[in-house]
């Protein structure tokens, strides 16, 4: 599993909590990998665990439990402590500036977050609709495309072959003819010889086309379908 | 590590090591330095974070990095008070129970 992988699993695994809250973690973890360097890549998942268990800390956190882990499982011990824990800072406390500083930046990304997620989701509502039919439409025209040409050599293929063949047949005929009708014979075997010939060269020029020009063919549509889709997955 | 560490307890150490820097510190940072005194999963830090930031006793901000933002962390004055309300109790707490521990028959 990579960084990506990761990531993309642990967004799925948190489409049930708040987008705020989700938005949140993703960017935790997007920084942590980045500080962390790429370097540092797999031992941070290896670290992590998996999407799963840092989904499940996250839902529990959320849940106002504090799950520690084994050893912290014990007894029911950790409602205690939670609960226990002393607040002694009421809200008189003089933290108001500082918390409606916080607030203000807090709001605008806020804003700025919300804004991409909806220019995303406009994006797949209305992209996909035209995107998707129009891709596979494309790539539906080149492999059309490609088997035609390819049902064409080897039709042009066949008929090449068959003419050699009954070039030869021909010409087998028209040996035959001369111990007969020495005049005829020659005629028929001269245009059995003369069809054998067309028939070879065709022949060897359809096998050309088949050895270089059809692999050709097969690497350009590949290539012109995978630069579609690689766009179409950035996208 | 035999002994279990509470929320309490790993909020404090939190705390403390987000208050070394006064100009905050990130994410990664502050696991790595939690990891240097106490074995907890990396994953057990966030939610930590989170919910201190929620409580007040933390704030963030974004500063620009190697050309990317990063998260900041920073104690709160609500925070700081948190922060010494348990270094208090913990002098009290791990007082007591070193005395209970070297006080009594050692075999």
């Amino acid at each position: 599993m990579n960084r990506i992988e990761f990531m993309l699993e642990l967004a799925a695994l948190l489409q049930d909590v708040p987008v705020e809250e989700r938005t949140d973690a993703m960017q935790y973890y997007n920084d942590y990998f980045d500080a962390a360097g790429e370097e540092n890549e797999q031992k941070v998942i290896s670290e992590l665990e998996s999407p799963k268990k840092v989904a499940e800390k996250l839902k529990a956190g959320l849940d106002g439990r504090s799950d520690l882990g084994g050893a912290f499982t014990e007894n029911g011990y950790q409602d205690f402590q939670f609960d226990s824990r002393k607040m002694p800072v009421s809200g008189e406390y003089p933290y108001e500036q500082s918390r409606s500083e916080e607030r203000g930046t807090y709001e605008n990304e806020r804003h700025n977050r919300t804004a991409k997620v909806i220019l995303l989701a406009a994006i797949i509502l209305i992209g996909a609709p035209i995107v998707i039919p129009l891709v596979i439409a494309i790539i539906g025209v080149i492999f059309g495309v490609v088997i035609g040409i390819v049902a064409a050599v080897a039709g042009i293929g066949m008929g090449t072959i068959a003419i050699l063949i009954s070039g030869i047949f021909t010409a087998g005929v028209g040996i035959v003819h001369m111990f007969t009708a020495v005049g005829e014979g020659l005629l028929v075997s001269g245009i059995g010889l003369l069809l054998t010939a067309v028939g070879l060269l065709g022949s060897m020029a359809v096998l050309w086309v088949i050895l270089k020009v059809v692999p050709f063919l097969f690497q350009g549509a590949v290539n012109i379908c995978r630069k579609i889709l690689q766009r179409g997955v950035r996208r | 590590m035999v002994f279990n560490t509470g929320a309490a307890l790993l909020d404090a150490i939190v705390l403390a090591v987000v208050s070394r820097e006064s100009q905050g510190t990130y994410g990664y940072k502050i696991t790595q330095d939690v990891r240097q005194v106490l074995e907890v999963s990396e994953s057990t830090l966030y939610p930590v974070l989170r919910r201190l930031q929620k409580d007040q006793c933390l704030e963030v901000y974004d500063m620009q990095f190697d050309g990317r933002n990063r998260r900041y962390y920073k104690v709160t004055d609500r925070g700081m008070a948190q922060l010494n309300l348990y270094r208090e109790e913990w002098k009290v707490y791990s007082k007591k129970i070193s005395e209970i521990f070297e006080g009594g028959v050692t075999a």
